[in-house]
């Protein structure tokens, strides 16, 4: 038991601190069980999915082979191909854009704070928190070639001698699951721009109206820059749950008529459990999320700038 | 740091023991000796089918505490998806109620019971007639006994026909276009013809119904697909003529012709047997049915004729993966007696298939069910059944109609296109 000295002490506490974990290996390590979670719940089935895409793996069949590129190759050559993406790119859009618009037309009328503003942003909320199945049954009803109320509606109007099915006709079909889906969506968008548009610095607002500016002037130098990064958010979100969107259409026209309706995710979930053919939905599901995949690139991208 | 690590330790440890203790009622059930079957069957869940879980699985649960039964409802659509899914991933299942298109596709996958290793073969030989039978078997091997047998044939509301001027049902095509026109102009509020023109199931069975009427048929005998020859084409110009003249309408299903039908706002329309079943339950008495809803021969191309009519049957089977095989064909057999399917017909209209259940007077007395049997008499299944790939099949039949309905593709672009997508599925 010798006296140390102080350079040996110091050699002690390098070969202690060695042993111990830095803070991130140590935050490495409790990421773990998570990383393990995920690995089991979504890289798993991922990869899972992406070898099914280059098979002729059925539901219905035991047998499985290797098939290459057949199934992106048959998928992209198939004459529903183009509609698909037409009417993926429509519903996408359509649905993220104009309820948008609606969303912040209706913002700015609630941020008034008038008598009975509240009861306003409750009742538009409602619209969000309904069930989607429910919402679908409701607009099918609405839309319904006989019994529906709009039909009902425009014939006591006079605007139609006619009934119109809107349902079973391939170009109104679109517009009516898309007006459903604007009707369920935009409340969503309204409760996050309105969160934005009540902390609009009031002081520029002042300034800009002192310089003579009207509305336009506000909503264009102040309004907007000052919501740009939750539009954004908005945006970016929505168009990937536009993308992944099946419930509301399936509801409404389960794809159809003549494909009208059918969107990748319809498509992924016909040739899957309808069609039971595992291998030829998978590529089309690689091909959804390599579409996917730039808006979240875009998204993740936009996150690290503002980290 | 080191307290870190035990905390982390205690969490890991924690959550595998909750997991380890989440154990299934399974294993509780077997450590006592009890089972239990499960029944998947969507008519249970229907308004006119709960006389299975108040009668037939409550009796049975009441004789067979262990092995009791647990009724599973899909709907309708979805069930031949989750038998499939739940087949090949290994899950248990026991009894399946199926319909008689879905025979193939779940035979072809090797995981149904042959009924005859399971039950005594004299009594399934004595209690059914052979044609019944033979819609359950492949290979020699019985995998599935028939619950109920008809046809989906066409009926008619005979008020509607009267108030249009109608006196006696069309007997011939010309005949029902002429009726169709007459209902339009005297009735406009009122669909002529509600033919499934929506869900694919239901669009490739009402399409092959007229298929073979006009001589036509999706494969020839050597198996070569036929749909696009010259009268597949003049079944779906006849059927487009309907649709141009405002005869049948655009997105209509099964579901809303019934409803529109219960509401007197349909002339004609096709279905199974249970069509009687739903309209009573829409309100329409049973007495007042004949004035209501009357099964009729479908239409033929020229007197003389064979009317053409889709066997519709649901059957019963038992999956290999049962948890007992021998109970689940036991409670099959107690479905099928003859007091039971008395009970269910009573509430459902679809009629018994035991010899001796057949001829109880509550169902041999029933002119609805005569007629629909006598029709089901030249019924043959539908030709897509005979695949393993019978929805890809029927979707590709609904789509293509669907596209030449709405003047996507020509009548026979719409067929030549169906052809091609048909014999690349089949091949």
């Amino acid at each position: 038991m010798g006296l140390q000295t102080p350079r040996m002490r110091d050699k002690q506490l390098n070969i202690r601190q060695k042993k111990e974990l830095t803070e991130s290996q140590f935050g490495s390590l409790l990421a773990i069980p998570a990383m393990l979670i995920f690995a089991i719940v979504i890289l798993y089935p991922f990869i899972k999915s992406v070898y099914y895409s280059f098979t002729n793996e059925k539901l219905l069949s035991n047998e499985t082979s290797w098939v290459g590129l057949e199934n992106y190759l048959n998928n992209i050559s198939s004459n529903n191909f183009i509609d698909l993406l037409i009417n993926t790119l429509v519903f996408v859009s359509i649905t993220t854009f104009v309820p948008l618009v609606i969303a912040f037309a209706w913002s700015i009328v609630l941020v008034q704070g008038f008598k009975g503003e509240s009861f306003l942003r409750t009742i538009t909320l409602y619209c969000w928190v309904l069930p989607i199945a429910s919402i679908g049954l409701l607009w099918k009803w609405i839309f319904d070639a006989n019994h529906g109320f709009l039909n009902e509606l425009l014939s006591k109007w006079g605007l139609i001698s006619e009934n119109i099915n809107f349902l079973g006709n391939t170009t109104t079909a679109m517009m009516a699951v898309c007006v459903a889906m604007i009707w369920h969506s935009f409340p969503w968008m309204m409760a996050f721009l309105l969160g934005s548009l009540n902390s609009v610095p009031q002081e520029q607002i002042e300034a800009v109206r002192m310089d003579g500016g009207n509305n336009m002037s506000i909503l264009r130098n102040v309004i907007l820059p000052h919501m740009k990064p939750i539009l954004f958010v908005i945006v970016i979100l929505s168009l990937i749950n536009r993308f992944q969107h099946f419930d509301l259409i399936w509801v409404m026209t389960e794809g159809g008529p003549a494909h009208s309706t059918t969107t990748f995710s319809i498509e992924v979930y016909k040739q899957a459990f309808q069609n039971f053919n595992v291998g030829q939905a998978a590529a089309t599901g690689m091909i959804w999320v390599l579409s996917l995949s730039i808006l979240i690139f875009v998204y993740m991208r936009r996150l690290k700038e503002d980290a | 740091m080191k307290k870190g690590f035990v905390s982390l330790f205690i969490g890991v440890l924690f959550t595998a023991l909750v997991i380890a203790g989440c154990s299934t009622k399974d294993s509780d059930a077997k450590s006592n000796g009890k089972k239990e079957l499960t029944f998947v069957s969507w008519s249970s869940q229907e308004s006119t089918g709960k006389v299975i879980e108040d009668r037939m699985v409550k009796s049975w649960n009441e004789k067979n505490p262990n092995t009791a039964v647990k009724t599973i409802g899909y709907p309708w659509g979805e069930t031949l998806q989750q038998l499939s899914i739940k087949a090949q991933s290994g899950e248990n299942l026991d009894i399946a109620q199926i319909q008689s298109s879905w025979f193939n596709a779940l035979a072809g996958q090797d995981v149904l019971v042959d009924l005859n290793s399971v039950l005594d073969p004299e009594w399934i030989k004595s209690n059914f007639s052979e044609a019944a039978l033979k819609a359950g078997q492949l290979d020699g091997k019985q995998y599935a006994l028939p619950w109920t047998i008809a046809a989906i044939a066409p009926l008619y509301n005979p008020e509607i026909l009267k108030e249009a001027g109608i006196d006696v049902p069309p007997a011939t095509v010309a005949e029902f276009e002429k009726a169709l026109e007459k209902v339009k102009t005297k009735l406009p509020d009122v669909i002529p013809y509600s033919i499934s023109t929506e869900n694919a199931s239901n669009v490739s069975q009402d399409f092959q119904a007229w298929l073979w009427t006009f001589g036509g048929n999706v494969f020839d005998e050597n198996g070569k697909v036929t749909i696009n020859n010259e009268n597949g084409k003049k079944t779906l110009e006849w059927l487009k003529r309907l649709k141009d003249k405002k005869y049948i309408q655009m997105a209509v299903d099964r579901a809303s012709s019934r409803d529109t039908f219960g509401l007197n706002k349909a002339a004609f329309y096709d279905d199974s047997i249970v069509a009687r079943g739903f309209q009573v339950e829409k309100g329409t008495p049973l007495e007042k049915m004949p004035n209501h809803l009357v099964p009729m021969d479908r239409p033929v191309l020229n007197k003389g004729d064979t009317p053409r009519t889709v066997l519709w049957g649901h059957y019963l089977v038992v999956f290999k993966g049962s948890k007992d095989q021998q109970k689940s064909a036991e409670f099959i057999k107690h479905l099928l007696k003859d007091e039971l399917s008395i009970e269910y017909f009573k509430s459902a209209s679809v009629p018994p298939v035991t010899n001796s259940a057949k001829k109880d007077p509550v169902v041999s007395k029933d002119d609805y069910v005569n007629k629909y049997l006598q029709v089901a008499e030249s019924a043959t299944p539908l030709e897509t059944e005979a695949f393993t790939q019978v929805n890809e099949l029927d979707n590709i039949i609904a789509e293509e109609i669907q596209a030449a309905l709405l003047d996507q593709k020509t009548p026979e672009k719409a067929l030549n296109d169906a052809a091609d997508r048909i014999a690349e599925t089949v091949k």
